[in-house]
Order: structure tokens, then sequence, then C-alpha cells
């Protein structure tokens, strides 16, 4: 067992946080896209939820601002400065937390403690990143929101921007790592004098070296790692010593610190994602009152009655109150095991044994369509990538089992951000469901195509690469689960693409499962979000 | 011996007005009017086409073809060195305020791509020629004015009027003489009379699209390219800005 997990202290109590339904349980709400199902589950069923929202640092900026000047394993941020020096302070993108918080972002606290930091010291020549790699650009509203008004207002768009990783010239080949690894860096982050990371980490395979070595590089240096072999050895991608993806981001991180003088920031957030509004919707169904379930029905009814679009603008609109658990400053490694101790504290839940069948709900939003469309390529990358991989140890269903997703399945795209997903999904996946095949034969030309890479550069689509990513995600998900059932799939075709048998409804579902498995099987809903991180033994 | 074998080349095809460029050629066409010698053949000149608008509008719904023949009218008696040399400050004016910021980059990557690249558009040679040279387009598919023996334009465009159908037939006679492979070839387009022509190559992509042809690019899968800023819905707003902009620099540069 790896020092990470020996140092993780146990969590009393959180057994708890598994429940075995009964025939006098409620019914679960379930999510559903831009919606919820209120099923009742089969007696036995296992119901795994998140632990309650860690209590939040009464002063974050404070706490900040105590980690810039007591940093981990490094001499304090303004021993580090020097007048006249180059600084980068590159920032997480809107691919987390989701939802989006609402302000003042974590992230904007640890800004204006580093920038009060600089200009105490006469460091004037600052320049903000947003660390987009592949990602779509950020719009200014979307920048402004993560970093303040008051500093949009006073770096953008000279001095604050997006990443921009196919420009020309635009990355730098550091070298390769002993194990062959590409290891390629933004041409800002390696000129710069300084290079100050603020993460926001809401997920262990999030933060550490991935923040630079992953944030701030484009296509070539992301090949080395974004592989379906490597998911395929990382079990799972959440669990840093488990995961084949952790260790080689680790082993070109260390290269990069080579070459790049980094001192990273690191926040964490507790998963409180609900105001007092909706907060029976992460609560233990039978502990609902009678005005939680009157709440429930209105907001289904509600919600039934409306159109997609008007929905999804509801639900978009949502910031989520969650609080600031730690924050940390320092060396990448040392930030890095302090920041996983604090999401363990908020994510780790105990569960003992595998699961034959494991029920899914898939939301209206994972890290790739903030303010956007949950595509069907999205949907299989939240259900068999991330939804799957919550787990250390042991994966909650067991090899061969069945994995039930709850999603409207609908074969829909946003038709500039998901650009290349269209082709990807109805061109190439409907030609080949085989990750290494679909990686030789058209990755590269998706990433150099001219449309793609044009609309990456100055439109808000994702990169040409990012489909294959998204597909290769749930290879792990994919290679482990013996049937992938969708239930209320609005798009057969969108289905038979992602090979996935269709239910109308989860007792259907669960009849399928049970005529695959050849017997009843157990089930295990895994109740997300907010989040949760599995420990099964 | 050995056999030679053929591989057919891919092309990229752009349209112009709306897709590298922005704007339309409405504001290209009251360039010349409003540069008339004196104010009183401009106002006569710029009264007629606002009469006219609302034919303008119908025949731009109904036929992009007709629109182009008709508004084009509004050039006759223009001589042809006037319309030239109009059309060397029109053209520094479009390149250096009206393409969008990423055009250029686009049209290098499918050059470097190996692709040859081609210009259809409805827009007359004196615009589409020198911009397609600034940018690097090799091949030109546009309209062309009718002057008379005297040298002065008819109003009229020589056939055929490049526009919907016919802009596939030049691609498809081009494709022909260069060995291009359409079904391997690209084309971009921001409007939906030009769907013919996107639907003629194997990878079609909508620019900047208006509504019409953002649709039928969702229901087909095409990609959708915003090239630039942020762009306004496509509306009469719009288009009237386009135009005052433009007339606002015209007379900036002629009288102020």
């Amino acid at each position: 067992m790896s020092d990470d997990r020996r140092r993780t202290p146990p969590f009393p109590g959180r057994e708890r946080l598994v429940r075995v339904l009964d025939n006098d349980s409620a019914p679960r709400v379930i999510p559903f896209g831009e919606g919820y199902l209120y099923e009742r589950l089969p007696p036995g069923t296992r119901v795994v939820s998140a632990p309650e929202p860690l209590r939040p640092l009464p002063d974050p900026g404070k706490a900040v601002r105590r980690a810039l000047t007591h940093p981990e394993n490094s001499d304090p941020l303004f021993a580090r400065l020097r007048p006249g020096m180059k600084v980068l302070i590159a920032v997480d993108d809107l691919s987390g937390p989701l939802p989006p918080m609402r302000a003042p972002d974590a992230r904007q606290i640890a800004l204006q403690a580093i920038l009060e930091t600089m200009a105490a010291c006469g460091v004037d020549d600052v320049e903000i990143v947003m660390a987009i790699a592949l990602h779509r650009r950020m719009t200014d509203r979307e920048i402004g929101h993560v970093v303040g008004r008051r500093i949009f207002d006073a770096y953008a768009p000279d001095r604050l921007y997006n990443l921009d990783t196919e420009g020309p010239d635009a990355m730098v080949h550091l070298g390769d790592t002993d194990a062959g690894e590409a290891v390629h860096v933004a041409r800002v982050a390696v000129e710069a004098d300084l290079v100050v990371y603020v993460s926001l980490t809401f997920a262990p395979m999030s933060g550490g070296h991935k923040s630079v070595t992953v944030g701030l590089t484009g296509y070539e240096g992301l090949r080395a790692h974004h592989r379906p072999d490597v998911v395929q050895n990382s079990m799972s991608y959440m669990d840093p010593p488990a995961s084949e993806l952790a260790t080689r981001i680790d082993r070109m991180g260390r290269l990069v610190q080579q070459h790049v003088n980094v001192f990273h920031v690191a926040v964490t957030l507790n998963n409180r994602i609900f105001g007092p509004k909706l907060g029976f919707l992460v609560r233990d169904e039978d502990a609902w009152s009678n005005l939680d379930l009157l709440a429930f029905s209105g907001l289904r009814a509600t919600l039934d009655r409306l159109p997609r679009a008007a929905k999804r603008a509801f639900f978009h609109k949502m910031r989520a109150p969650y609080g600031i658990t730690s924050a940390q400053a320092g060396e990448t490694e040392a930030v890095h095991r302090k920041t996983l101790d604090a999401l363990h504290r908020q994510l780790l839940v105990p569960v003992h044994g595998q699961t034959d069948a494991l029920l899914l709900g898939v939301t209206y939003l994972c890290p790739y369509n903030v303010d956007s469309i949950m595509n069907p390529l999205l949907v299989h990358c939240t259900a068999l990538g991330y939804l799957f991989n919550l787990f250390r140890g042991r994966p909650l269903v067991r090899e061969g089992g069945v994995i039930i997703v709850c999603h409207p399945l609908y074969d829909e795209f946003h038709p500039e951000h998901h650009a290349p997903y269209v082709e990807f999904f109805h061109r190439c996946l409907a030609e080949t469901r085989d990750s290494h095949t679909l990686m030789q034969r058209y990755e590269r030309r998706f990433a150099t195509d001219p449309a793609y890479v044009q609309s990456f550069r100055d439109g808000y689509a994702y990169h040409g690469a990012h489909p294959f990513y998204m597909w290769y995600w749930g290879e792990n998900g994919r290679q482990h689960a013996g049937k992938v059932i969708v239930v209320g799939a609005e798009s057969r075709t969108a289905a038979d693409i992602l090979g996935w048998d269709v239910a109308r409804s989860v007792p259907e579902a669960l009849d399928m499962a049970a005529s695959f498995l050849g017997r009843t099987p157990d089930l295990t809903y895994l109740k997300v979000p907010p989040m949760l991180l599995a420990d099964v033994t | 011996m050995t056999e030679s074998i053929h591989h057919p080349r891919e092309a990229a095809f752009f349209d112009l007005d709306g897709t590298l460029l922005d704007g339309t050629m409405i504001p290209m066409v009251i360039h010349y009017a409003i540069n008339e010698p004196t104010l009183l053949h401009a106002g006569r000149r710029l009264g007629g086409m606002l009469v006219r608008g609302p034919k303008y509008a119908r025949l731009d719904r109904e036929d992009r073809a007709q629109f182009n023949a008709a508004f084009y009218r509004n050039l006759k008696g223009l001589s042809r060195d006037r319309v030239e040399l109009l059309s060397q400050d029109l053209c520094a004016l479009l390149r250096d305020h009206e393409l969008y910021p990423g055009a250029a980059e686009l049209v290098a990557r499918e050059r470097d791509a190996g692709r040859s690249t081609a210009m259809v558009t409805g827009s007359l040679d004196i615009v589409a020629e020198p911009i397609a040279r600034h940018l690097g387009i090799e091949h030109v598919g546009c309209n062309r004015l009718a002057f008379d023996r005297r040298g002065i334009t008819t109003g009229e465009l020589l056939a055929p009027v490049m526009a919907g159908p016919a802009k596939v037939a030049w691609m498809k006679r081009f494709a022909q003489d260069e060995g291009i492979d359409l079904a391997r070839s690209r084309a971009y387009a921001d409007d939906s009379p030009d769907v013919p022509m996107l639907s003629a190559v194997g990878h079609p992509v909508a620019v900047n699209p208006k509504r019409g042809l953002a649709e039928t690019a969702a229901r087909n899968g095409w990609p959708t390219l915003i090239l630039g800023r942020a762009r306004t819905k496509d509306s009469v707003l719009r288009l009237t800005l386009g135009g005052a902009a433009t007339l606002a620099r015209m007379l900036e540069r002629r009288w102020v």
C-alpha cells in the first residue's frame, strides 16, 4: 500500500453513508440530464452517498496569505520575488468546480493575495493566463467570474488571456523523460522567471504536476498520457498511486521543474453544491420532510413542463455556495500531498465489496459543457469515465458487471463548442469503437484540421483532439463492464453508436441486467452529485 | 516499368462575403455610389438603391443569383477606369478592416495541409481577386461586370451569375481541370444560398452561419466555425450599421 493511502486518516461514521434499502425506504432521486427521476429501488440496493460538506475556513483570504508566507518545502513567495522579474500566474480554467462557484471564486481570493504580495515586492511585470490546454477558450464574462471584476479590468486583455496552445511557436519542447515521454510546455511559462500556478482542485486526478504539465501544454504535450492504453492502466485515475496517468504526468512534471520555476498555490472546496432551497436534493430521501417532498414535486413538475433550452438555462445559471476547506502553497509535490489529504477528508466513503450492477445518474453538467450541451459523447465520458472512476482500491462494479446509466441521451451537440465532436461521433465512432484504431486513424487529422484549429483559436470550440480524449477517458470503464444499459435514451442511434443497450425505465434495465448476468443482480446506486470517492475493499 | 498512380488532390473552397470578410456586398456597392463625382449624383444613386430596398430584400430571400444581378445594376454608367480606381481603395479598406482575424490563418493552414485553395464568391472580380491574392488563394470564381464598347458598365453581370448552383458548376469544372476529389475537399460558407456549395464537398464547414445555415449545419452534423470576434445576429440593424460605418468612413476619406 502506498504512502499516500497510509496517510489518509480514518473517517469514523462514514459507513452510514452506504445505506441498504428495505421495503419501507423512500424512492431515490436520480439525476437525469436536465431533470430528475424519482425511483423506488429494489430492497437490498446499496445507496452510496457523499459525506456532509466539511466546515469551511472562516477567513480563506487569510488562509491563502498564510500559505504564501508559510509554504510547503519552499521559501515564502515574497522571498522568491525580485523587482523587475517576469512572473506568469496560471489559473485553472472553467472545467471546475462543477457547478461553478458563487462569487467570489476561490481562484479570485488566491489571486488577490498573490497580486498583493507581488505589488508589495515591486514586481509589476505580471501576466495572468487561463490554463486551458485544449479546452475551449473562456469568454470575458467567464474569466471575469473566475478572477473577479477588479482583476479583470486591471489586466485584461493584454495581461490576462486564454493560453493559445496552437499559436505559432507557442510551445517549447523541454526534452524527453527517461521513459521517452516528450515534454512540451507553453513558451510564456518557460520564458517567465517564475510561474505561480493557482489550482482549484476538486478531484484527486487534478492538481499537482498535472496543473503545469497538462494545463500549460498543447496537443504534442498531451500525447504521452492522453491515450487509451494509459487510461486502461489507471484503476482508477482518481487514485494517483494506482494511476498510470498520474505516474506519467508526475515523471513529466519533474522534468518541467528542471526548466520552469514553479510556485504552486492550491485551494480545495467542500461539496456544498446547493443552497438551502435545493439542499433536499442531496439529503437522504428517507429523512425528507413533507416540505422537501413538496418542493421536489414542484421542481419536477416545473422541469417536466419546460422546454429543454429553458431547463438548461436554469441549471447553467446555478452557482454553488462552496466553502474553501484548505489553502496550501509552495513546492508542487508537497502542496499536492496536502491537497489530496483535504480532498480525501471531503470525498472518501468506505464501501465493502463490489456490486453486480452499478446505477449512475448523469446530470446536465460535466467539465466540458459549462454553458453548453451535454452531448452523447460527454454522457459516455461522464458515466464510464468520471463516475466509474470514483473509486480507489477496486471498482464499485465487479468485472463483467452491468453499468446502468440514467440520462435522456439526445443526439444534440453545441454547434460551436463541440464542433469536432459531431464528426467524431457520427463519422469516426460510427465506424469503429476501438480506441487504438481511432487514435491511429483519425486523431492527428482532427488535431491538425484547419477548421478545427481555427475554431479553437479564434472561436470557442474544444480542440480537434478533444473528442478523442472523451472516448479514451471511458476506456477502463468500457473494458471493465460487461454491459452498459442506458435508461430513457431519446436517441437510439446515439446509444447504438456508443454500444449501449436501451431501457425505458430502471426496472426494465434491472430485468435486462438480470437476464445478462443470469441471476438477480446486487445493485448499488452511486448517488452523485455531490462528488465522493468510494474506498472499496 | 514503374506504374504511376494518380492520387486525386484535395481543395478548400471559400466563400468571401460573411465567410472571410465581415460584411456583404451592400457596403461595397455603397462605396462606388458615394464616390460619385458630385453629391447630386451620389444622392441619386443612393436614393435609387433605397427605393429598391424592398425588392432587393425579396430577391435575396428568393434567389441569390437574381439579387446579385439586380443589385449590381446600381453600378451602371461607371467607367472602367473609375471602377478600377475605386476598387483599389475599397480593397485596401476591406483588407485592413473587414477581414476576419483568423481568415488569413485559416487559408494558410489549408494551403499548408497541401490543399489547393479557391475562392468561390458572388462578389465582383475587382474586389475578390485582390483579396484572394492578399490571402494567398490561388484560384477565384467570381462575378464580372459587363462593359460596353466605350468602357462603361452596363450594370449587367457576365454569365453565369455566380451564386448557389452556379458555384457548384464552377467547383465541378475546377475539380475536373485540376484533378481534385470533391469528396475529400472542404468548403467554407456562411449563408443558406451556399448550401449547394457546401453539399458538393465531403467536408463542409459553416462559418459564422446565419440562422438558416446554422440549422442546416446542425441537422447534417457540419462543423460550425466562428471566426474572429463575437458576432451579433444577422439583422437589418447589423446591415444598416455596417452600411453606415462604411459610409462614415467614405465621407471621412473624401470630405474631411
